[in-house]
């Protein structure tokens, strides 16, 4: 199943203007330098396998044709503004799950195309197969699905974890 | 039996379960639907020890009278396409295979697999409140209200979905107890609401609604009223639970890179292509065979040095 990557999160300049304290107008500069150099999609899918220092040098090499005051603006919060693109292909899921997710996780989230559900204080990992036991194209037909439960790790009122109960994290 | 009832298609057709009262289950069935009853058998093992197995239809078939989720007290038949099955095996006897020829070994996960345990087994029926009923009369099987109740919907696509169960008291502060417990059972069932949803080779994203809270980024591919329509009622999924999906998954996809079969959609028209692209590489790599099949999605392909795939 073809999940869109705008369910994990995409690159806007309301964002970009908002995690990295820079204008809507430098966002905007930003986005299009990213897209003109195929760093982002026009969806505002930001590519996954990107690095860190990858984006750096692009965005050193493109500033150079930016206005001054974008090029020092840049400068200024330039460890934002990369860490506000690279975290933005996975912002909504950040959103749900904070820091309870290694980066590690959270791209693999992403990238193998895996959906997540939370339920208080539980959450549902799930991936669902293409169709099996087709006969022919475009039938219905059964599908299996995967999921892990991370059931939650809260305290109890004595102190001691909660015990985990069979179905944590609901059905999806 | 399943083909007979399904539009001659393929699908699950049985849900097994092991018990230790197959005899009160059986009762049940034979007081309050006698008409699913499909068999019962007692296979007696060489050591004298006993193996039960009883089984009955899931569901009723859809009666001229019965509209979903209507209650209908007319006499029901049974739609002879899915079977319950339930198994008690004497406890001596444990480890003893009734099938000639195996025996029970120890489950062992080496380097390229990994554990899935059951989870749920979701059907889609046209009467969710019916089937909800079978299971409360014959198993016990109550809804759990505390996970997923209610309709559910997509714009114009609408289901009713309810989780039913029955009641384990298993908990646990050991994950991978967790993880490889049996005790509780879960199967949901949904039933359509609007005739939304059948498209073929589209699986409808929606949010759902859930104890009045508004889960976001839930996606779930439900196709019941197509299902309905092509299939009649079965099981939609089955769900196993892994200890971790994230590397459960990228496993697979890589073994599925590893082994060539990844995922391609090719037209005829870039088949066409393809295969000249092909051709063209063919100093070392000699292609035996390219076949495009019916399906204009599916290239076959077989090499002389051993390695052969499908693109899909």
């Amino acid at each position: 199943m073809k999940i869109p990557r705008s369910y994990y999160g995409t690159l806007t300049a309301d964002y970009l203007a908002a995690m990295s304290d820079i204008s809507v107008d430098l966002a905007v500069t930003i986005i299009e330098t990213c897209e003109k150099y195929q760093i982002v999609s026009v969806d505002g899918a930001v590519v996954l396998d990107i690095e860190k220092e990858t984006l750096s040098d692009i965005m050193e090499s493109a500033g150079a044709d930016w206005q001054p005051g974008d090029r020092q603006a840049y400068i200024e919060k330039k460890e934002r503004v990369l860490a506000a693109i690279l975290k933005s292909r996975y912002r909504n899921l950040y959103g749900l799950l904070r820091q309870h997710v290694s980066e590690r996780t959270y791209m693999g989230i992403v990238r193998n195309e895996i959906l997540v559900d939370v339920q208080g204080d539980d959450i549902l990992y799930q991936i669902f197969t293409s169709n099996i036991l087709q006969r022919n194209p475009g039938d219905e037909a059964p599908f299996l699905e995967f999921i892990q439960r991370v059931c939650s790790e809260c305290k109890g009122a004595d102190g001691s974890p909660v015990k985990i109960k069979p179905g944590c994290g609901g059905f999806g | 039996m399943f083909s007979d009832n399904h539009a001659n298609r393929q699908g699950i057709a049985v849900l097994g379960f092991q018990t230790n009262n197959v005899d009160r289950i059986r009762d049940s069935y034979q007081a309050i639907h006698p008409n699913l009853i499909h068999s019962f058998e007692c296979y007696e093992t060489p050591t004298g020890g006993r193996t039960k197995v009883f089984q009955a239809f899931a569901y009723y078939s859809r009666t001229q009278e019965s509209r979903p989720d209507e209650d209908i007290d007319v006499a029901k038949s049974p739609e002879k396409g899915t079977l319950l099955r339930f198994v008690e095996v004497d406890s001596e006897i444990r480890g003893f295979c009734i099938l000639p020829g195996l025996v029970e070994v120890e489950a062992v996960f080496d380097a390229v697999s990994q554990p899935a345990y059951c989870d749920h087994w979701v059907s889609n029926v046209f009467s969710r409140t019916e089937f909800l009923r079978t299971l409360e009369d014959t198993l016990g099987f109550t809804p759990k209200v505390d996970f997923n109740a209610g309709v559910v919907a997509a714009g114009e696509a609408q289901i009713e979905s309810t989780v039913t169960g029955n009641d384990s008291n298993f908990e646990t502060g050991d994950k991978l107890e967790a993880l490889k417990d049996q005790s509780q059972v879960f199967l949901p069932i949904n039933n359509a609401l609007s005739k939304v949803g059948c498209v073929h080779g589209l699986l409808f994203y929606f949010s759902c609604v859930r104890n009045d809270e508004l889960t976001v980024l839930s996606l779930i591919p439900r196709h019941v009223h197509g299902f309905l329509e092509e299939i009649g009622q079965g099981i939609q999924h089955v769900a196993s639970r892994v200890d971790d999906l994230v590397d459960f998954v990228e496993r697979c996809n890589r073994i599925r890179e590893i082994t060539g079969e990844v995922s391609w959609q090719v037209g005829r028209r870039r088949f066409r292509i393809i295969r000249k692209i092909l051709k063209m590489m063919m100093i070392g790599f000699f292609f035996e065979g390219l076949h495009i099949l019916e399906n204009p999605s599916i290239l076959l392909w077989n090499s002389y040095r051993g390695l052969s795939g499908c693109y899909v």
